[in-house]
This record gives C-alpha cells, structure tokens and sequence, in this order.
C-alpha cells in the first residue's frame, strides 16, 4: 500500500514499484513523495467497441479464422491498461583515437593491370568523432509482453497526462517499476553502446575515446492498450490493440476444425504422395523410378504437406504490421 | 493541484490570437483556426510550402482504381470493398538539397585469367602436357569518391508510425508543391500534425542519413572499406506539409488499409484480400509446377548421363520453372493478403 502525498489517499502499490500514479488525482510522485511534473500520456482514440469490432474485423482474415467468428465470438475481458514508457533525448558526443585497417598491394598481374598478386594488412592510426542525438524508450514495467513493448510509441497525441481522461475509459494506469534515475541511466548506457557500435564500425581497435554523454529531457508516458480476452468455442483467445490507433499488437485467434481438418488430411496426403515419390526416387521400394524427377517433386510435397500439417495443428498468433 | 488540472501546452497565435492546444514536443505550430505556422516562439518560418490535396471522394475514386487493377479475379473487389476510414492527415516534412561529398579507399577481388599447364595420360598410357586456364585471386586498391546532389526529405515526427507512410515520403516531388496558403485546403478538414522536429535536428539528422547510404554504397562494391569520409552541405532547407491519408476497407466482413497519397488521390501501397477461389487457383498453379519441376529434373537428369547438353539445359530450365510455379502457387495459397503498390 501507498499512500499519495497530494491527495491523502491510500492505494495499491506492489514492492517494486518506484515511481507511483495516484488512482485518485492522478499525481505521478515518487515513493517518496516527490512530484514529478514530466508526465506525459497518449489518448485514447479507439473506444472499448471500436477496439473491440477493429479487432475481430482484422483477425477473421486471417488463414482458418471461422467464418462467423465476428457474429460468435464474445469479449469476456476488455481492460484498458495504461503501460509507463521512460522516454530520454540523449546528445552525445565521442572523440576517438585507435587504428583502423589498411593494406599494401604487391605483385602486379601482367594480365589485369590494377590487380595485385599479394595484400598484405596492417593497422593505421586513426582518429574522428560522432555527434548524434537519440531518443531512448525504455519499458517502466517487467511484466510486460515483448510485442507491446516493442510497439512503436505513437508520438501523434502525446499530451500531458490527464486523470480524468484515463478514468473516462476506465484505464488502469501501471506505476512504474523504474526510477527516473535508472531511467537516466539506461539511456546514457545505450547512447554510449551506440556511439562503441559507430566507432568500431571506423576502427578496429580503440586507443582513447572521451564520451560526453547529455542525458536531457526524461519523461514518462504512459501508453494506452486494450487487454482483450474473447470466447470462441471452448476456448478463450487474448489479444492487445493500440487505443491510440486501432493497430493489433498482437492477437491469438481460433482456427476452424473445418481448416483444420483439411489441413491435417491434405497435409498427410501431400507427405504420403512425396514420401513415396522420394522413396521411389532413391529406391527404398526395390526398384528405382524417376530418380531426378522423384527428388523434385517428391521434395516438393512433402514439404507443402509438412506446412499444412503445422498450419493444421498449431495455435495461431498475428501481429499488425506497420 | 494534480496532473487533472493540467490542461496541457496552449499555444498563441501570433496572427489571430487563437489560442491552440499543442503537444509537448511541437516545436513548429500550425493555427488550428487561421492556419498560420510559426515557430513555438512565435517566429515565422523560412520557405514553407504545402502540396494541395483532393477531397475524400476524390481519394475514395483513387482507392477503387487501385482495387479494380489489383482484383486479379475477383472481379466484385472493387464495388464490395465499404470504406469505413478515410481520413485527410497534413504531415509536417523538412525537405533540403543536399550536396554529399565522399571519399573512401578500399579493396576488392576480382578473378585473374592465368594460363597453366599440366601433364595428361591419354588412353594408350603416353603423356603429353597441355595448357589450361585457371583462375586465381587478384587484390584491387580501390579509392574513390562518390558525389551526389540530392532532394531529402524527413518526417519531422518522432516515432510517428502510419502504414505505408515511408513509402509516401519517397513519393514526395518537391516541383509538386505551391506556397502554403490554409483556405485552400481548410475545407477539406484535415487534421495538421505541427513538427517535433526542428530545422537544426533536421539538418543533422539529413547528413547522418545521406553519410549512411554513401557508406553503403560504398561497401557494396568492395571487399573492405578501410576508411569512408563525407561531407555535407545542406541548402534551401524548406518546411513542407503534406498531405497523406489512410483508408481502411472492409471486404467479406473483414479489415484492410490502403495509404493514399492526398494530392494525387492515389495508392501507395495497400492490402489486397484473396478470396477462396483465388486460392484454389493458385494451388492448381502450384501442382502443375510440382509436375512441371519433376519433368524437367527427370529430362535433365537423362540427357546429362547422355551429354546432351542443350536437353539438358532445357529441363534444367523446365526444373526451375516448376519449383518457382510451386513456390509462388502454394505461398498465396497461405497467404493472408497481398500488398500492393500503387
């Protein structure tokens, strides 16, 4: 438990967690009680319904959805989760000194003129600089999928975070499990491996370099997701869409028995056809027929059937992609 | 107190006092009521131009155009297909000339011709020395420069994703464009994103961008780069807004996009649905392929034991055929939609 240094209230919060939002006034405030005023929030522009119809729209496309999985299907969970995001501008700056690789050419083909017989590599000294700016996102939560994690942040409607906005959809917004200082740095760190990666792509091997490291603006936003649960069948499929802009992160879907069964059945004939072609070809049988041909289309089959079979059996998963 | 009385950043505009609401990291406004673009401080812009867009029935034309010539058979596509979005979005773009010097020294290989002979044991168990080419490794320096004057163009969004919006940024004709004048396009009611990203970032990020692809460049050709160094000069730096619209379309119940570029009207890229009978075909291309590949290895195969070397390179072909008709056959047969550019 919690208690919010602004409003008084006491509220859930679990022992990892660093940097809370108030589910009453919405304050963000350290554990301590501190304000932090950086905190940022994308609105939601896809309702419950419209998530809702945006999704089932998107996956019975998808190869052996039923039918009439849109008009069957019911929404057993629908939960907008509000997940924190840190968010850092980095400027960096890094001067190097190493070697770098050059080569001598000796031997010159009479035949190609310009083409050396011989190379002969040595290392020579070598030195530059990189000045770049990144944006770093990092995750302020452990419990998160790696495909929301992923999903690229829509900066479209980045606003200050409003309370009254994140309780009109009734969302539950996630305290953050990271500091604003680990947030700092975590960028400083991936900013400085992403400068290494830009010298060593220059040099071989680093001499000196002197890095100056500008972690600047850190915010936290805190990105809404529909947290999806469906009924088709017997069974329940869960999936997360974008509330900002309609986007399928991610959604596992039911595959017909109908899709299925023809799959399974095509499959094990195609494996059946190829497997004996094959066998054919390479004389299993006792006599060798088509030997090439055989191999080929033999090949060919089995490995169509081998598809479908997986097709057939496997539970499905699909992702938007931008 | 508390973030509820934040109401976010309200901006004001310096042309008729409206007072609009803005985003955190806009560095460059658009009035919401006049129009006008300023810097958030308040500054006019340097050259601003925008590219007119039609209206959403004009886009919706454009759509079903893209759908009649991608229908392949399924010909009730482009009257079936009901769109359910289509909305009009002016996106703000950096867009400069770019004038890109780089040297770079390197290496490659090439194959040198090299005459060889070799002593042979002819049937009768004389020997004899003959001539051959062989082929060896021969090292070339290579240092050069390549030079480009370049039109960049650069979504002055951070992380702003759309579907197909990369591939619209590519389209962009800086000849297609007209001073920015807002009564031209305000009836049309499009959403105008302002830019996080100012003209300094722009110019900076343009040259790691230009520097980028000179060094792939580079590299392409060569077997090690030892050292690639370029330089820049950017000019004419323009703010240009665009216009780009998204289309969502539901076909037999089910979802799918098209990016539409807003002057023009017409496709970018898009989704495609393939209906069952399409597939049915598909897979029938696809098993004649399996019989086509399988006859022509088994024609290869004999003319080689043979040496008949045109038989042979005929069912070799014929082989290759086959496997393409089989993979390009059974892969719509497991697709979930095509993608199409427009």
């Amino acid at each position: 438990m919690a208690r919010c240094a602004f409003c008084d209230a006491d509220f859930e919060a679990g022992p990892g967690d660093l940097l809370l939002v108030c589910p009453y006034c919405g304050t963000a405030q350290t554990v301590k009680g501190a304000k932090f005023k950086d905190h940022y929030m994308i609105r939601v522009h896809f309702d419950q319904s419209e998530a809702q119809t945006t999704l089932l729209d998107w996956v019975s496309k998808q190869l052996g959805a039923p039918e009439d999985l849109a008009a069957r299907a019911r929404f057993v969970k629908s939960e907008l989760v509000f997940y924190p995001f840190w968010v850092s501008r980095v400027d960096a700056h890094s001067r190097y000194k190493g070697f770098g690789r050059d080569a001598r050419f000796y031997d010159e083909w009479p035949q190609r003129p310009g083409a050396y017989k011989r190379i002969d590599f040595f290392l020579k000294p070598e030195s530059g600089e990189f000045t770049r700016r990144y944006e770093i996102v990092l995750p302020a939560v452990k419990d998160i999928d790696e495909d929301v994690a992923n999903f690229p942040i829509p900066t479209r409607a980045k606003e200050y975070f409003s309370h009254a906005h994140a309780e009109e959809f009734d969302g539950k917004v996630l305290h953050s499990q990271v500091s604003e200082e680990q947030a700092r740095e975590f960028a400083r760190k991936r900013a400085f491996d992403l400068q290494t990666a830009l010298i060593m792509d220059e040099v071989v091997q680093v001499d000196s370099r002197h890095d100056d490291i500008d972690v600047g603006e850190t915010h936290l936003i805190h990105v809404p997701v529909w947290e999806l649960t469906y009924r088709y069948g017997n069974s329940k499929y869960r999936a997360s869409v974008s509330a900002a802009t309609g986007y399928v992160i991610e959604a596992k879907y039911p595959r017909s028995v109908t899709f299925r069964a023809a799959a399974i059945l095509s499959g094990l004939v195609l494996l059946g056809v190829g497997g004996g072609l094959l066998g054919l070809a390479f004389g299993v049988f006792g006599t060798t027929l088509f030997p090439a041909g055989g191999v080929v289309s033999g090949g060919m089959l089995s490995l169509l059937g081998l598809v479908l079979l997986y097709k057939g059996v496997s539970r499905k998963e699909a992702k938007e992609q931008l | 107190m508390g973030s509820e009385s934040q109401v976010g950043k309200v901006f004001k505009c310096p042309v008729c006092n409206g007072n609009v609401k803005v985003g955190p990291d806009d560095v460059v406004i658009t009035c919401s009521y006049c129009g006008s673009t300023t810097t958030i401080e308040g500054k006019a812009i340097g050259d601003h131009l925008m590219e007119t867009a039609v209206d959403a029935s004009r886009r919706e034309a454009g759509f079903r155009e893209f759908l009649d010539k991608n229908k392949g058979f399924n010909k009730s596509l482009p009257k079936k297909a009901e769109v359910v979005e289509n909305r009009l979005i002016y996106v703000p773009v950096w867009t400069a000339r770019v004038k890109a010097n780089t040297w770079y020294k390197g290496y490659k290989t090439v194959q040198v011709p090299v005459t060889k002979t070799r002593t042979v044991t002819d049937a009768d168990g004389r020997t004899r020395t003959e001539t051959y080419t062989d082929y060896e490794t021969g090292y070339v320096p290579v240092e050069d420069t390549i030079n480009t004057d370049t039109q960049e163009s650069l979504l002055a969004r951070k992380g702003a994703r759309f579907y197909g919006l990369e591939e619209y940024l590519e389209t962009i004709d800086i000849s297609e464009t007209e001073p920015y004048d807002f009564n031209k396009i305000k009836d049309l009611e499009p959403t105008m994103l302002n830019a996080e990203i100012g003209q300094e970032e722009f110019e900076k990020a343009v040259h790691s961008r230009v520097a980028d692809r000179h060094r792939a460049e580079a590299k392409a050709g060569l077997t090690e780069l030892f050292d690639c160094r370029t330089e820049t000069q950017v000019r004419g730096t323009t703010y240009l807004q665009a216009p780009f619209s998204l289309i969502r379309y539901k076909f037999q119940g089910d979802l799918y996009k098209c990016a539409i570029d807003g002057r023009t009207g017409r496709v970018v890229v898009g989704e495609i649905p393939i209906t069952k009978g399409q597939r049915a075909l598909w897979t029938i291309v696809g098993f004649l392929g399996v019989i086509v590949a399988g006859y022509g290895a088994e024609m290869a195969y004999w003319a080689l034991a043979a040496d008949e070397m045109a038989t042979t390179a005929l069912g070799g072909g014929l082989a290759l055929l086959g496997v393409l008709m089989g993979v390009f056959g059974f892969r719509v047969l497991l697709m979930t939609q095509r993608e199409k550019k427009g």
